[in-house]
């Protein structure tokens, strides 16, 4: 008997102190100070026409990035963490991580200012590949002058006919899944060896924007046809060289001396020996190697995405500099209206009025700082005021009192007593965490019983389509946060209206706004489209989360932005 | 012995096509798309012309039952096919994850084996003290928690108390034992701490059971030394049990290492299996799959040729 004690004794002992040991070593106390993460906000650019209505030159760009307010130190290799490996290498198909891979590795026809955190606007576009352009009277020529010198990483010469090869490509469906950012391209015709004529269909006011994505690389044409998933297709003309690439374990590129970029000072860029990316599938394992040191910057791809995290990189790695700024990808609830109660506008306007994206956010992320909330559908300077966004949707009062407006809506739309709503989303937590309080707060007020359904993301683009829910959080994919990204959400026929929005009058402005060269023309157009799209409530503005970053206090020169070439690394260096 | 063998063999063929079909038709009913994958992901928009000219590319447009007899006609070529992820034959892809797989397995068992045989004879030597009791508390320990809850916590533990973590650069033992070492130690330690549980339990109950039969007492009673008799008499008959369930933990072994090579970052099989997996690559899946359908069948078949080599008494018919 005493001995079974002992036993008994024992063995809650062991369990008590691992728990112990567990509680200790992965629960942080808690914070002594709240971060508050400032976000980059991007300024709001000046409305001026974003192409000259008449045939003009834009200025020379000189290859030259800002010079770092101390000499920078050449050498080193940064080491990052990967989440996944690609699966393929081809930046014309997009896939969410290529970009980490291949970015650093190819270069575009025109680029964005790196020292300007302002938006992928027109004002921050500069030239990369090409030095100059010129653009017809009428938008549909386009000339673009290529830097003369550049040598592909295999040591080919960089020509027009690359260009035209990739221009050629990028509007193929069959080679390329961002041919419909190239839909009004007609053709691409080989002016001289550093001259390229490209003519469009009908104007196109985002055509220098799509330019300068990074996922309009620009490709070698003597190696049209190589295996996109064969690292042999890593030869590009940017500023690293592919090196190495260990199946699982990870990928190394080095510096290509030959790169075509100097910085302001006239030193040759980029200023680090290569940069090895660590496959690391486990989101805690990148901040165990970042704070034991082994790596020299965080997860550059979701970066840290909650305040649990920030908080475990201040207390283990209190000399990491951590950056913050705003994404122009915004979470979004979207209604079907095919479903009964849904299809009556009070009843979405009732829930609309219940919904406070801040305390939505506090759930998801563990703070109000990890969104911004000055936006609607569109970005700045496109989207309406947040004023009127708030009046529109009835979240300029107070909370009681949008309560109350909410509970005598559905009064008046027969729904006092509520009624049963299915709710999905991708099997993400921060995703669920939003609907569990969204659906809390309409079980509460409006008697709305609601069950969440996780849909496994492989599945949810097919479940969204086929319209299988009542109410979803989604978020529009925007690059730069223009707003012909959004068409194929909106418009009859889109891509990716799974609303089966149809309203062919805004259709009409669809087309519209995607064909206006002046800014506040088009600007004008946009806010009307929204004006009408918030105004019919099938989707409710959302709030756009807040990325952060963290790199030891020796990494210099890093330019965290949203846009364009989002992990461009040729200004990095080490100073060790 | 050899017919035993030769008829084992021949049942392995019905058992190992029975598997390789399970696993070519669930990858089938899996949700995803490779193709969706290799474009943009689950939620880009694609144009079903990019779609279909992709799946062409990639041999997904034929029929399922032929996919299956390709895949069928490959296997009895011993060729496991092309891997649609990175494009090159799967056999490449798992050649060079394997070793990683394997030295873990063996840091493993070679960790588990030498602590639970020892465990188990102290134990059972030391029945109702409170040296047994600690040790089986210990073993329940290791039955009770998930292993890779255990291998987080051994994290952690490290990372709080040393601001240690295993390092990023993989080597085999062959070419940096130091380096493979550091990397490897947690990981093996997390994954044989259930073998330790699983093979000291064993031993304790089969040593007890042992030490309580006539011929131990004779060889007692004729004066032989302890250690003798533990050792010669006792622990060799004793073992048999655990040399059977130390091969089945072999199976537990693969499959732990699927998520100690997760959260550990070691590039070896169970990694690619699951990278494979999430890229939807069904050839892949399915050649791996295959593989360690093969080592359990293999294994299991080995473990009874071992007790029938140790144990003369044992005689299959």
């Amino acid at each position: 008997m005493r001995n079974k004690f002992i036993f008994i004794c024992l063995n809650i002992l062991i369990v008590l102190s691992l728990v112990t040991i567990a509680a200790c070593g992965g629960g942080d106390s808690p914070a002594t100070s709240p971060p508050t993460p400032t976000a980059t906000t991007p300024a709001k650019p000046a409305v001026t026409p974003t192409t000259p209505a008449a045939t003009t030159t834009a200025p020379t760009t000189p290859a030259t990035t800002p010079t770092p307010d101390v000499q920078p130190k050449y050498g080193g290799i940064l080491k990052l963490p990967l989440s996944a490996e690609p699966a393929a290498y081809d930046l014309h198909f997009i896939p969410s991580n290529i970009g980490y891979y291949s970015q650093s590795i190819f270069s575009s026809l025109l680029s964005f200012r790196l020292d300007r955190l302002t938006g992928a606007t027109m004002e921050n576009v500069i030239g990369d590949l090409a030095e100059k352009w010129d653009i017809s009277a009428d938008n549909l020529v386009y000339t673009f002058y290529l830097r003369q010198g550049v040598k592909w990483h295999d040591g080919a010469p960089f020509t027009a006919d690359d260009v035209v090869y990739s221009i050629e490509k990028m509007k193929d469906k069959t080679r390329a899944a961002i041919s419909f950012y190239y839909v009004n391209v007609e053709k691409a015709e080989k002016v001289d060896d550093y001259t390229v004529k490209i003519t469009l269909t009908e104007p196109m006011p985002t055509f220098l924007l799509t330019l300068a994505q990074g996922y309009s690389a620009m490709q070698a044409a003597h190696l049209a046809g190589t295996d996109a998933r064969s690292t042999d297709f890593l030869i590009g003309t940017g500023p690293f060289m592919f090196e190495s690439y260990t199946s699982g374990s990870k990928y190394t590129v080095v510096r290509n001396p030959d790169y075509f970029k100097k910085d302001a000072a006239g030193n040759q860029l980029p200023y680090l020996d290569g940069v090895t990316n660590y496959t690391i599938p486990d989101r805690s394992a990148h901040i165990d190697a970042f704070v034991s040191g082994r790596l020299d910057m965080g997860d550059t791809q979701a970066g840290l995405v909650n305040q649990e995290e920030y908080d475990r990189i201040k207390k283990e790695a209190p000399d990491a500099i951590t950056a913050f700024t705003k994404s122009t990808i915004g979470e979004t609830f979207w209604f079907n209206t095919d479903y009964a109660p849904l299809s009556d506008l009070r009843v979405r306007q009732a829930m609309t009025l219940l919904i406070d994206w801040p305390t939505i956010r506090t759930a998801a992320a563990g703070g109000p700082e990890w969104a911004t909330y000055d936006e609607g559908l569109f970005t700045k300077p496109y989207g309406l005021e947040i004023e009127e966004i708030n009046k529109l949707m009835g979240w300029d009062q107070p909370m009681e009192q949008r309560i109350a407006q909410a509970q005598q809506l559905m009064k008046d739309a027969g729904y006092p007593d509520g009624f049963s709503l299915d709710m999905k989303c991708m099997a993400i937590t921060n995703y669920q965490d939003m609907l569990l309080v969204a659906g809390d707060l309409f079980r509460r007020h409006l008697n709305i019983d609601s069950t969440l359904t996780p849909i496994a993301i492989p599945n949810f683009t097919a479940t969204r389509m086929s319209k299988d829910w009542q109410f979803i959080v989604a978020a529009p994919i925007t690059f730069g946060g223009d707003p012909n990204d959004l068409v194929k959400y909106f418009e009859k026929g889109g891509g990716l209206n799974w609303l089966g929005y149809d309203r062919p009058d805004l259709d009409e402005l669809w087309d519209k706004q995607g064909t206006t060269t002046d800014l506040a023309e088009r600007v004008k157009i946009t806010q009307q489209l929204e004006r009408e799209i918030l105004t019919d409530l099938w989707v409710m503005p959302g709030s756009k989360h807040t990325m952060a970053r963290s790199w030891q206090p020796y990494v210099k020169g890093v330019v965290f932005t949203y846009y364009g070439n989002y992990n461009d690394m040729s200004t990095v260096w080490m100073d060790q | 012995m050899g017919s035993y063998i030769f008829r084992r063999l021949l049942w392995s063929i019905p058992t190992f096509l029975g598997a390789v079909t399970l696993i070519f038709l669930i990858m089938r009913i899996l949700p995803g798309d490779i193709v969706r994958e290799m474009l943009g992901g689950p939620d880009a928009y694609i144009d079903p012309v990019t779609l279909n000219a992709m799946r062409e590319k990639l041999g997904l447009n034929i029929p399922l039952w032929q996919q299956y007899f390709n895949f069928l006609g490959g296997l009895f070529r011993l060729d496991l096919g092309e891997s649609l992820w990175t494009g090159n034959p799967v056999w490449s892809e798992l050649l060079h994850r394997l070793p990683y797989t394997v030295t873990l397995g063996i840091f493993s068992m070679v960790i588990s084996v030498s602590l639970a045989i020892p465990i188990g004879v102290i134990s059972a030597l030391k029945q109702d003290t409170w040296i047994d009791h600690g040790l089986r508390s210990f073993a329940i320990a290791g039955l009770s928690i998930p292993n890779f809850w255990f291998a987080m916590l051994l994290l952690l533990i490290i990372l709080s108390a040393f601001r240690w973590s295993p390092p990023l650069e993989y080597a085999t033992i062959f070419d940096d034992p130091i380096t493979c070492l550091q990397q490897l130690f947690l990981p093996a330690i997390a994954l044989g701490f259930r073998q330790i549980a699983v093979g000291a339990r064993m031993m304790r109950s089969s040593m007890l059971e042992v030490l309580g039969e006539d011929y131990v007492r004779t060889a007692r009673a004729k004066g032989l030394p302890e250690m003798s008799v533990i050792y010669v008499h006792a622990m060799r008959n004793a073992i048999l049990p655990v040399i059977t369930i130390i091969g089945m933990e072999i199976v537990m072994v693969v499959a732990g290492s699927v998520i100690m090579e997760t959260i550990f970052s070691i590039p070896g099989a169970g990694r690619l299996l699951i990278d494979a997996i999430n890229h939807r690559d069904v050839v892949m899946v399915q050649g791996i799959t295959t593989v360690i359908v093969i080592v359990v069948l293999t294994t299991n078949m080995l473990v009874d040729i071992i007790y029938a080599w140790v144990d003369p008494r044992v005689r299959y018919k």
